[in-house]
Order: structure tokens, then C-alpha cells, then sequence
């Protein structure tokens, strides 16, 4: 089920909201947890059997570490199992496939693909469970007594699919004391508003652009096109993933959870690492704090660093997708951000700010091409017409076309990338706090309510509008 | 104290306007919410859509089955989607702020030029497909010695492109594509009845509705004079309906054509209006419409009672679209037998045809695909004495429907 549905926005969420600010207290986390349950069988009932079985397993983990945890032995052990039980499961459906195809390419067997099917999110929740169990070894969080409780961190249908990558620290209190104020639930809309325009108005229009140019054989792409459908590539995953977490996160606000932000304007940043603090930012922590970290981060030496680098941005792109594509994606970010450990970061830091902020961006569309190419050979054409080594047209009529109908909405998406439209709302809006000018206090609120509202009407709109909708991020 | 005083004065006021700021987004947000959800759970289902030309998916029944299989999902999502509450509302908003925020042109594949819609064509085709059915269709016509044509209409984007009339931004292979059209047919000796001779020199307003991708009843009545000027070589003594002989009948109220239903009315500037031709006289046919279900006018008047703003005018011909129809005249003036093999852009002309041709048979090739025919055995069976296709140039997705005729 998608947010941006009308089976989700007219149907399951009134429903959810009902039942749960009806129900008394010690019912409240069932509520959640059956429907998020529900949520997460409505696309794939079976899949159901495969989260419970994680959420099962790392349930009594968390009990053997937190039995084992002064035994070195024993607590190694265990560790070891929970990092096989999990990511074994993860490599069982997400990369059994990718493993075949190599294995009978690379030694000529002619292995059965398994063509086992992939869950919804089992990337974010199995994410999500070991990083329970890490915490409460760590004694970061405390022991889960409660499965229930448990299973609804894991599950809780905000976050369950997309992220973001909830760490149970965050939340482990909350799960089990939380307060629930008009405040937050108010502010929960405007989040959720915010991130259903994101998805509808902004990153679909981008997606419709991007899809149409890589349908295209790259030979058949003049060089502005390539460069009109990667930076549409470029600005739908950010505001389809961007827009998907502030849905999450407005929608665990209603419900009185505080989930910690996942993005804060990439696409303004001057640097590679800094571009990497600004995307994805739980997963960024998540691999920063139980990898890298624990490899030894940069504490022991340059090589050691670079290891551990490279470790983490192999794993970031396997993480992403079971293909070699993902893979070079995030090697080539390793590679940038060792570059820039090493020397690039000094100079990036000299450079103007304009500059470094270009030389970013560049770096990041570029690697875009690798993530949305089906292959490396669509992938090293589609550059090649990027940089107008193919020998084709610089510009033709179907560039003209897109210029002339997406203009607009690119131009807006750019503009919408950075924080321009946060500071503009907030000086339209500054008066709402002028409480000594009521009246121009009480016009400001007006026109956030407005604003909000107006936004929530054309999301709907667009949410009526298509028929195909799906999210980008909804298989990994 | 006169400053704690103050202080509670200002915590007072902003917990005012914080509360009447909340309550509009409450209200607002969890209103829709709410009323979606009452509209959906409660409310009487709507059967159909004008406005998109189809029947609307229900609420499904869940069974154990389809709940396993996932296909009660599927149709519960499809049901809240068709179903939603103001559904065209919201589809118009989508549309407006589409045009007037974000300056697109085109909505769905539509643009809008000088009051007239188009849906041009980027997509070029060597028509093989139909190239390959002509081949094969030619030689068993020649072994039944039934003569064949073609008569070939040009559709609105090539009217539009021979007037200069799309912005150079505009891709439109649909010229090219006739042009391919017409080689495959003299590829394989099939007479093409060019229509551009007797539609190219004519206003778009004398040929085409503005809002639908059909011909108007006044272009196809042009068109019928050149195609009988042609069969006539082959069925001298036909008659032949004049202009004079024919008066035209408007109907009240506007008509909004499949163009404006795709890309919908904030990109609309003006209705048509709906004209069809009779003769003075009557039409002097019946229609049997699929075999058995007989005593049909070939004018269905039926379609303009209980109208709505997006009824379908154009079903005026034929009364709809079926896979066979036979036209008989009430009195047959010869024993010709003609038929024709089309799709809805024939539907007026099959109306003009039925008043020179004592029989005339009508296949629907887009109803291939749902039934068994051999247009050969079809031909013969029924004592064809000529076959007569009749379209547009527009039709490069029909080439493996044909296939399915041999």
C-alpha cells in the first residue's frame, strides 16, 4: 500500500487514526501493531510470515545478549549468529539471484535461478532489527521484554518500507511511553503534506521525464536530452525518497513517535562526504555506527581507513540492489570520498563556493547514471551522449519538447531541491509569532493553514490523476 | 508580577491563534480524510465514467482465495481509485494546475491549438505489420476474384502538419507514417482511395470536430463522394447520395469528443457542436448488428436522449461499435454486396454506403481478437462483391489485429 493511494489516504489511515485515538492507552501499541501487520499484507500476505519470523528471531537475540552479554565467548557467538540469521535471510531474498547469475557466468554452471520473490522493505526492517540487537549489546536500548512491543519498532507502518532506518534507540522509549498533543499531530500533517506534494507534484513529473528518456536506446539520445532525463533522475529519487521520509516522519509525529531526519538538502552541498551527510541520513549513520565505526573508523591509520571506506561503500551499494550497477554506484562514492579524505576535501574547502558546490553536483548526477542504468553498457552509452562522444545530435526536437513541457516543473523541482522555499515560507510567515500584532500574528497562521491545505488538495488531485504509481525506494 | 502578567497575556494569545490554526488544518486535513472514507464505505457506487468512456471498477467480494492471492487488494484499490469521492473534480484540478502552474501543453498525449485538440503522433512506423496482412490478404482475394480498395482518410495531426499548423517543439511522425501506409499498399496492389484529394484543400472546421479525433459527418460525406466516384468504375448504376439530397441536423447542447476527455476541460477552450446528415428523406436501411439482433436505424437516436456532458454523440453512428454489422436497404435498389472493413471512424460513411449498396457488411477489426474470422471465408460465404476498407492513416497498432482476419 502507498502512501500517495486513495486506499491508503481515504481508507486504511482515517480507519488507523480512529481506532487508535479511541482506544485507551494499553491498547494503543496493538492497534499500531495490527495495523501495520495489515498494511504490510496488503501488498504481499505471505511476506507477512517472513518479517514475523525476523522480528521472532531478533526477539530472542536480544534476550540471549542481554543473558551472554558478560560472557566473551558466549556473547561473540551469538553476535555472530544474529549477524548470519539476518543478514543470511536478507542474502536468501534479495541476492540468491544475483549470486546464481554470477556464479554460472563467471565458472559456465548452469545453476536454476532460485527466482525467489522479494519482500517489501526487508532491506529496512532487517536493517532495523539488528540494529535493536546492537543496541541493547551495547547497552544503547534497553532489553525488549514485551514481543508485541518489539514487533511493532519493527514493523510500525511509517517507516516499515522505505525508511527511514529507524534506530531502536531513537524510539525505544517512546514505543513504550509516549505522549500524543495537538501540536505534534498538527505538525505530523504538515510533514506528511509536505512530503505527499514532494512524491506527487514534484517527483513524478521528474519520473515521467527520466522514464521516458532511458526507455530510450542511449544511441538514439541527443546530449541535452541525456542531460534533461539524468537531472530529472536526479531531482524524482531525491523528492521521491526525500518526500517518502517526510511522510513517515509526519505520520509517526500524529501518532506521538519522533523519528530523526533523513535528509536535509543533499543537493546544496559542496563536498561529496558533505553530500553523503545530507542523503540518506539514516542509512548513512546506520553503517557509520555498526560498520565503519566498529572496523575501526579512522583510527587506525590512512590504509586502515581506506579499508573500512571502501567496506562501507561496497556495502552501501549492495544494500541499495542485488546488481553490479548499485555496486560500482557505491564504489564510485568510496572512491570520491577517499579522494577527498586524501586531498580533494583541501581543495574543495579552497575552491569558491559555487565551484565546489558544481563539482558536487556533477559527481552525484554522474553517479546517478550508474543507479538508474539497467547495465554497465547502457550505463558507459549513456554517458558517452552525456559528454557528446557518440557522434550524435548536441540537441533535437524530443529535447526541445521536454524543455518546453517540463521546463516549468524541472526549473521548480531545482528551485524546491534547495532551502529557498523553507526560507521564503518562513519570512511570508514570520509575523505568526508577532503575538503583540494579533491580527498580522493570526494572518500568518491563516496562511500556513492555507498553504498547507492547498498543497494537500493538488497532491490529491495528482494522487487521483495517475493510475501507476509506484516508489522507487519500495525495492530495497 | 506585571511582567508574569504579560507573559500569560502573550502565552494566551498565541494558544489562541495556535488553536483556530490547528482546528482549519484539522478540520481541513482529517475532514477530507473522513469524508473520502464515509463516501467509499457508505456511499451508492458509481457504474460508469463519461467523462473517461468506462465502466467503473466496484467493491470486490473477498474470498479466502483472492485475499491469498492478493487480487482483493487489487480490486479494492482499483474500486478507491474509480470511486474516490469528486473523482472528476479532482482529475480537472490535476489538470488545471498541470496548465497554469507548470505551463504544460500537452495532457495525456493532447494538445491544444486554436480551439481544435490533436494527439500527435512522435512514434515513427514502416508499417510492416500491416504490410505483411496485405500481402497475405491481396492473394486470397485475388483467388476469390473479389476486388478490393482502400480508402485512406488523413487523420487531424497530418491535416496539421500539411497546414504548418504544431509548434516546432511538436513531434509528429504521423505524415511519414501515412506515407509508409500508402507504400505498403501499393507494395502489394491494393487501389488506395486517397481522401487527402478531397479533405486537404478543406477548413479543419469543415473536417473535424475540435474536441474528438473523429472525422465531422460533413468530412465523411465528402469522403463517401470520392470513394464512390472510384467503386463506381466497378458498380456503375449505384446511386450515389448527393448534397442536396441531405440536410443537416444539429444537436442542442455542446460536445465534448475523446480529445477532450483525455486531456480534460481546463485545457478545452471551446465545445463542439454535434451535426450529423440525413437525407431529406430518411435512410432507407436497417442494421443488424452482430448476427441476430436486428431492425436498427443506421442513425441510433437513441444516444441523444438522457444526454449528459460528456455523452458520446458520435455513437449516433451505428449506434456504437460492433464487431459485425449487415446494412440492408428496407427496398433494395441493386444486389451489390460491399463490405467493409473498418473501425470507428467508418461508422458515418457505413450510413452514406447503405443508401448505394443493396447490402452492406461491416467488420470491426479491433473485435478480431474476441471472436474467430476469416475475412476470406467471409467474403466468399456471403457473396462479397468488393471489399472496402475504410480508416484513417492513424492505425499502425492494427496490423496484428488484421493478422488475426487471415
Amino acid at each position: 500500500m502507498l502512501f500517495s493511494s486513495t486506499v491508503f489516504l481515504f481508507y486504511f489511515l482515517p480507519v488507523v487514526l480512529l481506532l487508535y485515538f479511541v482506544s485507551p492507552r494499553w491498547l494503543k501499541n496493538t492497534i499500531l501493531l495490527v495495523s501495520s501487520l495489515f498494511f504490510y499484507a496488503w501488498g504481499e500476505p505471505r511476506f507477512v510470515l517472513i518479517m514475523l519470523a525476523s522480528i521472532v528471531m531478533n526477539y530472542a537475540f536480544g534476550f540471549m545478549v542481554d543473558k551472554y552479554r558478560d560472557d566473551a565467548k558466549k556473547i561473540k557467538w551469538t553476535m555472530v549468529l544474529m549477524l548470519l540469521g539476518n543478514l543470511g535471510m536478507l542474502g536468501v531474498f534479495k541476492y540468491a539471484s544475483f549470486f546464481v547469475e554470477n556464479v554460472n557466468s563467471v565458472f559456465g554452471f548452469s545453476l536454476n535461478d532460485p527466482e525467489i520473490p522479494l519482500p517489501l522493505g526487508i532491506s529496512f526492517f532487517t536493517f532495523q532489527a539488528m540494529s535493536y540487537v546492537i543496541d541493547v549489546y551495547r547497552n544503547d536500548g534497553r532489553l525488549q521484554k514485551n514481543l508485541f512491543d518489539l514487533a511493532l519498532y519493527v514493523s510500525f507502518f511509517p517507516q516499515l518500507i522505505a525508511g527511514p532506518i529507524v534506530r531502536y534507540q531513537t524510539v525505544a522509549d517512546e514505543i513504550v511511553d509516549r505522549r500524543e498533543t495537538v501540536d505534534d499531530f498538527v505538525s505530523g500533517i504538515q510533514r506528511f503534506v509536505i512530503g505527499l506534494g514532494k512524491k506527487m507534484i514534484l517527483a513524478n513529473s521528474c519520473g515521467y521525464v527520466a522514464d521516458q528518456v532511458f526507455s530510450q536506446s542511449a544511441g538514439d539520445l541527443s546530449t541535452t536530452l541525456a542531460w534533461i532525463g539524468i537531472i530529472a533522475y536526479s531531482l524524482q529519487i531525491y523528492f521521491d525518497f526525500s518526500g517518502y521520509s517526510d511522510m513517515a516522519i509526519g505520520l509517526g509525529r500524529m501518532f506521538g513517535f519522533h523519528f530523526l531526519e533523513n535528509f536535509n538538502y543533499p543537493y546544496i552541498s559542496k563536498s561529496v562526504s558533505e553530500f553523503w551527510r545530507r542523503w540518506h541520513i539514516s542509512l548513512g549513520s546506520w553503517f557509520r555506527d555498526y560498520v565503519y565505526i566498529p572496523l575501526g573508523g579512522n583510527r587506525q591509520g590512512p590504509w586502515k581507513t581506506y579499508r573500512n571506506l571502501t567496506v562501507v561503500w561496497l556495502l552501501t551499494g549492495v544494500w541499495h540492489g542485488a546488481s553490479w550497477t548499485f555496486i560500482a554506484w557505491g564504489l564510485y562514492y568510496g572512491i570520491f570520498i577517499m579522494l577527498e579524505r586524501a586531498f580533494l576535501g583541501k581543495w574543495l574547502a579552497a575552491w569558491p563556493a559555487w565551484l565546489a558546490h558544481a563539482f558536487t553536483l556533477f559527481i552525484v548526477v554522474i553517479g546517478w547514471v550508474f543507479f538508474r542504468a539497467d547495465n554497465f553498457t547502457y550505463a558507459t552509452e549513456y554517458l558517452q551522449v552525456m559528454f557528446g562522444l557518440h557522434g550524435g545530435e548536441v540537441f533535437d526536437q524530443t529535447a526541445y519538447f521536454y524543455l518546453v513541457q517540463y521546463g516549468a516543473v524541472l526549473v521548480l523541482a531545482m528551485i524546491a531541491a534547495t532551502p529557498i522555499p523553507k526560507l521564503l515560507v518562513a519570512h511570508f510567515l514570520r509575523h505568526e509569532v508577532s503575538v503583540d500584532r494579533p491580527v498580522l500574528a493570526m494572518s500568518a497562521g491563516l496562511m500556513r493553514a492555507v498553504y498547507i491545505l492547498l498543497i494537500f488538495a493538488v497532491s490529491i488531485s495528482y494522487v487521483v490523476s495517475s493510475t501507476f504509481n509506484p516508489f522507487i525506494y519500495f525495492r530495497f | 508580577m506585571i511582567q508574569q502578567t504579560k507573559s500569560e497575556q502573550v502565552r494566551s494569545k498565541e494558544r489562541r491563534i495556535s488553536w483556530v490554526v490547528n482546528s482549519i488544518m484539522l478540520i481541513g486535513f482529517l475532514g477530507t480524510l473522513f469524508y473520502g472514507l464515509a463516501v467509499y464505505a457508505f456511499g451508492t457506487e458509481q457504474a460508469r465514467s463519461d467523462s473517461e468512456g468506462r465502466m467503473l471498477a466496484q467493491r470486490p467480494e473477498p474470498t479466502v482465495e483472492t485475499i491469498m492471492d492478493g487480487s482483493y487488494m487489487e480490486g479494492v484499490e482499483a474500486s478507491a481509485n474509480d470511486q474516490v469521492f469528486e473523482r472528476y473534480l479532482w482529475i480537472e484540478t490535476q489538470a488545471w494546475v498541470q496548465r497554469n502552474v507548470l505551463q504544460q501543453q500537452m495532457n495525456n498525449g493532447v494538445i491544444s491549438i486554436d480551439e481544435f485538440l490533436y494527439s500527435p503522433d512522435p512514434v515513427a512506423s514502416d508499417y510492416s505489420s500491416l504490410g505483411v496482412f496485405f500481402k497475405k490478404f491481396k492473394q486470397e482475394m485475388d483467388e476469390a476474384e473479389i476486388p478490393s480498395y482502400f480508402a485512406s482518410a488523413p487523420s487531424k495531426p497530418v491535416y496539421a502538419t500539411r497546414q504548418g499548423i504544431f509548434p516546432a517543439y511538436i513531434e509528429s511522425a504521423d505524415a511519414q507514417n501515412r506515407g509508409q501506409l500508402h507504400e505498403r499498399l501499393k507494395d502489394n496492389e491494393i487501389p488506395l482511395i486517397d481522401l487527402e484529394e478531397t479533405l486537404g484543400d478543406k477548413t479543419a472546421k469543415e473536417i473535424y470536430f475540435k474536441t474528438d479525433h473523429h472525422w465531422r459527418p460533413e468530412g465523411a460525406f465528402l469522403a463517401y463522394g470520392q470513394i464512390m466516384d472510384r467503386l463506381r468504375e466497378q458498380f456503375p448504376d449505384a446511386p450515389v447520395l448527393t448534397a442536396e439530397q441531405m440536410e443537416t441536423k444539429t444537436v442542442d447542447g455542446p460536445f465534448y469528443g475523446s480529445h477532450a476527455r483525455e486531456i480534460s476541460m481546463p485545457y478545452v477552450e471551446s465545445a463542439d457542436t454535434f451535426t450529423y446528415l440525413e437525407p431529406k428523406d430518411g435512410f432507407t436501411t436497417t442494421v443488424c448488428r452482430n448476427g441476430d439482433d436486428c431492425g436498427h436505424p443506421v442513425l441510433d437516436k437513441d444516444v441523444l436522449k438522457n444526454a449528459s456532458k460528456f455523452t458520446n454523440y458520435y455513437n449516433i453512428f451505428m449506434g456504437d461499435n460492433y464487431a459485425q454489422a449487415k446494412i440492408t436497404q428496407k427496398n433494395p435498389k441493386n444486389d451489390y454486396h460491399l463490405l467493409v472493413l473498418k473501425d470507428s471512424y467508418a461508422n458515418p460513411v457505413l450510413g452514406y454506403l447503405g443508401e448505394s449498396f443493396g447490402t452492406v457488411s461491416a467488420l470491426d477489426v479491433r473485435y478480431f481478437d474476441d471472436y474467430d474470422v476469416s475475412i476470406a471465408d467471409y467474403a466468399k460465404e456471403n457473396d462479397v462483391d468488393a471489399v472496402l476498407f475504410v480508416h484513417n492513416d492513424r492505425i499502425r497498432g492494427l496490423g496484428s489485429m488484421y493478422q488475426r482476419g487471415l
